[in-house]
C-alpha cells in the first residue's frame, strides 16, 4: 500500500510540476506591399493567440499602399510561431508553407517581409 | 505480485499469424502516438526541438485547453494534461514494444475517450475518427495484452514455464 502511495505521489508531483514555462515574446512585423494594388485592409493571421487563422489582426499603415506594421505580444513556450499575411481578406502564399518566425533570444523579434514573397 | 502477473500475461490466439495481424495496428498506432501526436506536446528526446519542451514536460498550452472541458478537468488541468500527454507519448512507445500493454492501453483508452467526448464530438462525428481509431486499438490491447509480439509475452513465457 505504501509503495502505491509513493508512486501516486510521484505521478501527481510530475503531473503538476512539469508544465512548460511560457514567456512573453514580442514580434514587430513590417510588411512591404508595393507589389499589390487596391489595398483596402492588411492583416496578419497565425497559429497562436492573439492571432488566429480565421480573422485578420489589422496592420497599421506606415505609408499607405506601401508599408504596414503590427506589434504583437505572444505568451508562448515555443521558439517559433507561424503566420501568413492577408490583403483584403485574401491570404498570401496560397498552397505554400506558412511563414515560420523563430523568436530571437531577446524579448523582441523584428520580422520584415514582402507580401506573397517567401523569405 | 499476482495482480501484476495477471495484467501482464497476454491472451494468445490459436495461431501466431492472428497475433501478428492484431499487432500491426498496435505498432502503427504506438508509432504515431509517440512520434507525432504525443511528442508534439510532451517532452521526449524525439520531440521537435523548436517546441522547446524539457524532458517529460507538457506543452504550455495544453493545461488551458484541458481546463476548458470544465468540471474536474478545470479543477486539476495540469494533472489531466500531463497524464493525457504522457499516455500518448510514453504509452505509444510501450505499445510498440508490448511492455505493460494493458496498463498503457487503459491510459490511452481514457485519454481517447476524453478527446472524443470533451474535445472532438462537438465539431462533428468525422472529427472523432482519429481518436476513435486509437481507442479501438487500445481496447484490444486491454483485452488481449501484447499477444505473442511483445515483451510482456517474453516475460510471462519464462514465468509460465
Amino acid at each position: 500500500m505504501k509503495k502505491y502511495s509513493v508512486l501516486l505521489s510521484l505521478v501527481v508531483l510530475c503531473a503538476t510540476g512539469c508544465v512548460q514555462k511560457a514567456y512573453k515574446k514580442t514580434v514587430v512585423f513590417k510588411l512591404n506591399t508595393t507589389n499589390q494594388k487596391n489595398i483596402q485592409s492588411v492583416g496578419v493571421r497565425g497559429s497562436e493567440k492573439p492571432l488566429s487563422w480565421q480573422q485578420d489582426l489589422q496592420m497599421n499603415a506606415i505609408k499607405k499602399d506601401t508599408f504596414y506594421t503590427a506589434t504583437i505580444n505572444f505568451l508562448t513556450g515555443y521558439n517559433f510561431t507561424e503566420v501568413k499575411f492577408a490583403i483584403n481578406g485574401n491570404f498570401e502564399l496560397k498552397e505554400k508553407d506558412n511563414r515560420k518566425i523563430v523568436f530571437s533570444k531577446s524579448d523582441t523579434t523584428y520580422y520584415d517581409a514582402v507580401f506573397d514573397v517567401e523569405k | 505480485m499476482k495482480f501484476l502477473k495477471r495484467i501482464t500475461n497476454p491472451i494468445l490466439l490459436p495461431y501466431w499469424w492472428q497475433d501478428f495481424l492484431l499487432a500491426i495496428p498496435r505498432f502503427i498506432c504506438g508509432y504515431l502516438l509517440t512520434t507525432d501526436f504525443g511528442a508534439a506536446k510532451f517532452g521526449l528526446p524525439w520531440s521537435p526541438p523548436e517546441n522547446n519542451l524539457g524532458f517529460f514536460e507538457v506543452a504550455f498550452w495544453f493545461p488551458s485547453d484541458v481546463a476548458a472541458y470544465g468540471g474536474v478537468f478545470a479543477m486539476f488541468p495540469a494533472f489531466f494534461a500531463w497524464m493525457g500527454a504522457f499516455s500518448e507519448a510514453v504509452g505509444g512507445l510501450f505499445l510498440i514494444v508490448g511492455l505493460q500493454t494493458r496498463v498503457f492501453s487503459f491510459l490511452i483508452t481514457c485519454t481517447m475517450l476524453v478527446a472524443i467526448f470533451m474535445q472532438q464530438l462537438n465539431q462533428g462525428s468525422w472529427n472523432t475518427l482519429p481518436a476513435a481509431g486509437f481507442l479501438w486499438v487500445s481496447i484490444a490491447g486491454i483485452v488481449l495484452g501484447s499477444g505473442r509480439f511483445g515483451i510482456d509475452y517474453l516475460i510471462t513465457k519464462k514465468a509460465n514455464v
